[in-house]
């Protein structure tokens, strides 16, 4: 077997991956990038817009399939007929979970990782979550403030476009935005009855997204198809395939390697540096063994930190980084599933046209300039505002059939405008929300896979039903009718946002990573994605992921050159 | 396909000897697009149970100025979504049901349901309508909603009820919150 050898390994392809790819490359590294699932191509891959009768169920899933092989994955809102095949096979990445302590663990594995079916909500953090752990004492102080990684939003904000407005809030800072996308009426409604309300301590914008509300940097505007997660033809949306792996791709210094599930990390005593990467071929089960000068683990959160957990040695018998006691510890996710929604009056004349994929945001008002007795930090609430159409949809449910009963249904039924919100709320780092290696379970590829022990504690149950109650408050403030409230106590998970357990610090007695996601114990070692936040802020977290990573490229590149690597 | 099938479906023998030589002619293609539609590529159906989805279908969503569940291909959507996605008490729910639509035409009409006149097929399908409406209300948890479920989904998601009947566009271009609604289309 040949050794090939690459200045950089860049192990994951998605947010973070795509990101590291690009701007090590574009520095001049030659990057291998080791992508564990199959390779993407947009022409025969993204099936946005596919009508339903180009799938065998309609939309309604291969069932069967769903319950056999992706019983987690199903969860997710987006894994549907048309994306189903960007989530992975649970049978053949399995995970284990205490009993009565579930945590649904949502994956894509392919080039472009989660990436090509995100959320794709972009919120800068602010110095109210950077100092938050050392202002109230839950988990370590981050190594960094707003002003160093400010600079590292405004560029990839510019890079990869986003829609949103500026609102001026010293929490939830601006950016370079495109322009926003419309509100719908009872969206504009519900704004100006908050600001009556509430006279600027709680406003309203629309969803800061990373979807194209104008051409940019040679991408098209989005066409309000609505479906984003299957893929899209005109790259309208961010995603690494699209955008970052492409520049990557086009300096010539980068190649992308997929069916390479990475087991661990290369650990040498004698340089006492990690010399490579221990890749077990996808398709064969073959081991190879890349070279590189540095890595950047940009797995996903809980991936990256099961490879360092897995890279053990000993030099590091509890895994790299482990040297600290905690590596897997201080798992993080967002609450959500807590909100209200009502009825909005009016606007009987108008409907919506066309499918927006955003929503509305309301920012943070807990715990920023107040002190709430019941719980610390706070949460957003994303939504928004909708009017019901009735189409033939109602006819299942109503009695006849026939000619008469065809022709009827092609008028639409408008029913009432409704306006909901939804809440998402900070976690506390806490360490016994950790992941362990399991002793007994490996995977497909027969690399031992984590035991997921996370669930929510007081301060996240407190503020859940916080969230819940003043959703309805303030929809009632602004004038809706028929409010109704829910608090499902979803398990966590299945917000997607899983991060911690590799986190940045002061000191390499607390953390695992420093303020330049080196991990202390192997400074050639850059982990840059989820698994490096040191708190959770209650923001959709990739942007900061973008950031953090584009910062840490340059570093790195900076490191090098100075042969300090 | 079996020849017996085969007669059945063209009517019967006595029904070609009154035919000219070009109209027998014609009835090749028709046959031979029926056959296509009425076999099953699952083989969950068999060919009378298909046919009589057919009829039932075209029924609930006939031909009028837009094709019907026939030209959109709803039997073969239901055929698949029993056969994989109902689990096995409402898979036999549903071929009982197809049962009871032809005892309800033969006892009426003295043929099987795909037989029938359509008038009569109609006033088969209300009976059965009534009866699952009697039994629960909304007619919930019935042979009746699942058919008419099936049959509804089946034919506004096929291709010539997304482009012809519903006519939805593809590529909205633009969102608009809050745009003036002229009456129908």
């Amino acid at each position: 077997m040949p050794r090939a050898t690459w200045d950089a390994i860049v192990v994951g392809s998605g947010i973070a991956g795509g990101w590291a790819a690009k701007e090590l490359s574009e520095k001049g590294l030659r990057v291998l990038v080791l992508e564990a699932g199959r390779s993407i191509d947009p022409a025969r891959d993204f099936l946005m817009n596919a009508p339903a009768y180009e799938f065998d169920y309609r939309y309604l899933g291969d069932q069967q399939h769903l319950r056999t092989r992706q019983p987690v994955q199903r969860k997710c809102y987006a894994c549907d007929e048309g994306a189903t095949q960007f989530f992975v096979d649970d049978v053949d990445n399995p995970y284990t979970t205490p009993d009565g302590r579930p945590f649904d663990w949502i994956r894509g594995r392919q080039v472009g990782g989660k990436s090509i079916m995100w959320g794709r909500q972009c919120y800068r953090m602010s110095d109210l979550d950077f100092e938050a752990n050392a202002k109230d004492g839950h988990g370590a102080d981050w190594p960094i403030r707003y002003r160093d990684i400010a600079p590292w939003y405004d560029y990839v904000e510019q890079y990869a476009g986003i829609s949103g407005e500026r609102l001026g809030l010293a929490h939830l800072p601006d950016g370079p935005f495109l322009p926003p996308m419309p509100y719908s009426a009872s969206e504009q409604w519900f704004r100006d009855g908050l600001a009556r309300a509430y006279g600027g301590a709680r406003v309203l914008t629309i969803g800061r997204v990373a979807v194209l509300s104008q051409a940019h940097n040679r991408r098209a505007a989005c066409h309000y198809c609505g479906d984003c997660h299957r893929g899209c033809s005109t790259a309208s949306y961010f995603n690494s395939v699209q955008t970052t792996l492409a520049d990557a791709l086009a300096t010539g210094r980068c190649q992308i390697r997929p069916f390479s599930v990475v087991h661990s990390l290369r650990w040498d005593d004698a340089t006492g540096k990690v010399t490579g990467v221990n890749v077990v071929d996808g398709q064969t089960n073959a081991a190879i063994d890349f070279r590189a000068k540095i890595v950047f683990v940009c797995a996903s959160a809980l991936e990256s930190t099961r490879i360092l957990l897995n890279s053990r040695s000993r030099a590091h018998p509890e895994g790299l980084g482990g040297s600290s006691g905690v590596l897997g510890r201080y798992l993080m996710d967002h609450t959500m599933q807590h909100g209200a929604s009502g009825d909005v009056a009016g606007f009987e004349g108008v409907r919506t046209y066309g499918a927006r994929p955003n929503g509305i945001y309301l920012p943070r008002f807990r715990n920023v300039t107040d002190r709430h007795p019941d719980f610390l930090r706070g949460y957003g609430y994303q939504g928004g505002g909708s009017r019901r159409i009735e189409g033939w949809g109602r006819g299942t449910a109503e009695r006849g059939f026939g000619a008469e009963f065809k022709h009827a249904l092609r008028v639409p039924r408008y029913g009432t405008w409704r306006m909901s919100l939804g809440g998402f709320g900070e976690c506390l780092p806490h360490p016994d929300n950790r992941v362990t290696l399991d002793p007994t379970v490996t995977d497909r590829w027969g690399i031992p896979v984590l035991h997921i022990d996370m669930q929510w504690r007081a301060n996240e149950t407190a503020m859940m039903q916080d969230a819940e109650v003043q959703a309805a408050e303030m929809l009632e403030a602004a004038g809706c009718t028929n409010v109704k409230t829910y608090n499902n106590q979803t398990p966590p998970g299945l917000t997607i946002h899983e991060m911690g357990t590799a986190r940045m610090g002061k000191s390499r007695k607390d953390s695992v990573l420093n303020r330049w996601n080196q991990v202390w114990d192997a400074p050639n070692v850059f982990v840059t994605d989820g698994a490096a936040m040191a708190s959770s802020g209650c923001q959709n977290p990739s942007v900061t992921y973008m950031a953090l990573t584009a910062r840490a490229a340059d570093r790195a590149v900076r490191l090098l050159n100075r042969k300090e690597l | 396909m079996h020849r017996r099938d085969l007669l059945r479906l063209l009517g019967g023998l006595s029904a070609l000897a009154g035919l000219s030589p070009d109209e027998l002619l014609a009835l090749g293609p028709a046959t031979h697009a029926r056959l296509r539609d009425e076999t099953s590529p699952l083989g969950f159906f068999d060919n009378h149970q298909m046919r009589t989805v057919v009829a039932a279908a075209e029924r609930i969503v006939p031909r009028t100025d837009t094709p019907g569940a026939t030209e959109a291909g709803c039997a073969r959507f239901i055929e698949r979504i029993v056969a994989d996605h109902y689990d096995a008490p409402r898979q036999k729910r549903f071929l009982a049901g197809l049962v009871d639509l032809d005892q309800r035409a033969s006892a009426r009409t003295q043929f099987l349901f795909v037989d029938a006149l359509s008038v009569d097929q109609d006033a088969v399908l209300t009976d059965v309508e009534s009866a699952a409406y009697a039994a629960k209300p909304d007619g919930a948890d019935s042979f009746w909603r699942d058919l008419k479920y099936l049959t509804l989904y089946g034919y506004y998601t096929s291709e010539v009820g997304v482009t012809q009947e519903l006519k939805t566009p593809r590529f909205p271009g633009r969102f608009d919150g809050a745009m003036p609604i002229t009456g129908g289309r």
